[in-house]
């Protein structure tokens, strides 16, 4: 596991520090259950990287159940130009007027945001922070 | 009518449940809780259950608790394949230095309403609203 919740407070998200791995498996990059126990809607995702990939790579992180991949908060996101102290918008957040929020997934109690690289991200590391209301 | 608050990340969370009446906010009408105005920043509706029956909601700022008003939410429809979707509610103001002109300000005397234009009995919804105080 090499993503943990840092800290639920930051600016009203929750702050998920993630470094990057070896691995290339699904959900290689850790996951993170949801950890309000019921229903949340996830409205906004930033990234903010400390560090990127050393290698060539990309980060992909989304929501779904255990142990798979998903794209929907950043897919292939290019973990090389993540670098030092840049902020990086996750999924495009809907804005159309009564229209349903299809993306990223409902983040059910037993779904996780998941975290996925397509090669060994070693060297990577930041920041995701997760807007989002409990139902 | 029937309603409770509470609040949710940072939002005020209305939970509502839905009526025979399809008169002005029938559904809810719902005081500023604060006393003092309040700008509506982003607005989300999650549907728990739908309607029983074909029905649409409007859901917006007015001048009374039975004012019709559609400035949130204009004619959503709340009735068939809705169960556990959320919904934007109105366009985010995006524009830089761009005046925030709906919904309409959330005044100490207006309230936040909630009408069906048919039964709405058998809806279980929740409106989060993001403000900002004036």
């Amino acid at each position: 596991m090499t993503v943990h919740i840092e800290s639920e407070g930051h600016g009203g998200c929750l702050t998920i520090h993630l470094v990057g791995a070896a691995s290339a498996a699904a959900a290689g990059l850790g996951q993170i259950a949801n950890p309000e126990g019921r229903t949340c809607i996830i409205l906004r995702t930033t990234y903010y990287a400390l560090t990127a990939s050393t290698g060539a790579a990309t980060l992909s992180v989304g929501v779904t159940t255990t142990g798979l991949a998903a794209t929907d908060i950043l897919n292939a996101m290019d973990a090389v130009a993540a670098t030092a102290g840049t902020f990086w918008n996750g999924h495009v957040m809907q804005n159309g007027a009564k229209t349903q929020i299809a993306a990223p997934a409902i983040w059910h109690s037993t779904d996780y945001i998941t975290f996925t690289g397509n090669a060994t991200t070693v060297g990577l590391e930041g920041f995701l922070y997760v807007e989002y209301i409990a139902v | 009518m029937g309603y409770t608050k509470r609040t949710s990340g940072g939002c005020l969370a209305i939970d509502v449940t839905g009526v025979l009446a399809a008169t002005g906010g029938a559904i809810a009408g719902v005081p500023n809780p604060w006393g003092q105005t309040v700008a509506i920043l982003r607005s989300t509706l999650y549907i728990t259950t739908p309607s029983t029956g074909a029905a649409n909601i409007n859901i917006g700022v007015g001048a009374t608790a039975t004012t019709d008003s559609a400035d949130i939410i204009s004619a959503l429809a709340v009735n068939g394949a809705v169960t556990g979707l959320a919904y934007n509610g109105h366009v985010m103001e995006l524009g830089a230095k761009t005046n925030i002109a709906a919904p309409a300000l959330w005044t100490s005397t207006t309230f936040v309403t909630f009408t069906g234009d048919a039964s709405t009995v058998g809806l279980v919804a929740t409106l989060f609203l993001e403000i900002a105080p004036a």
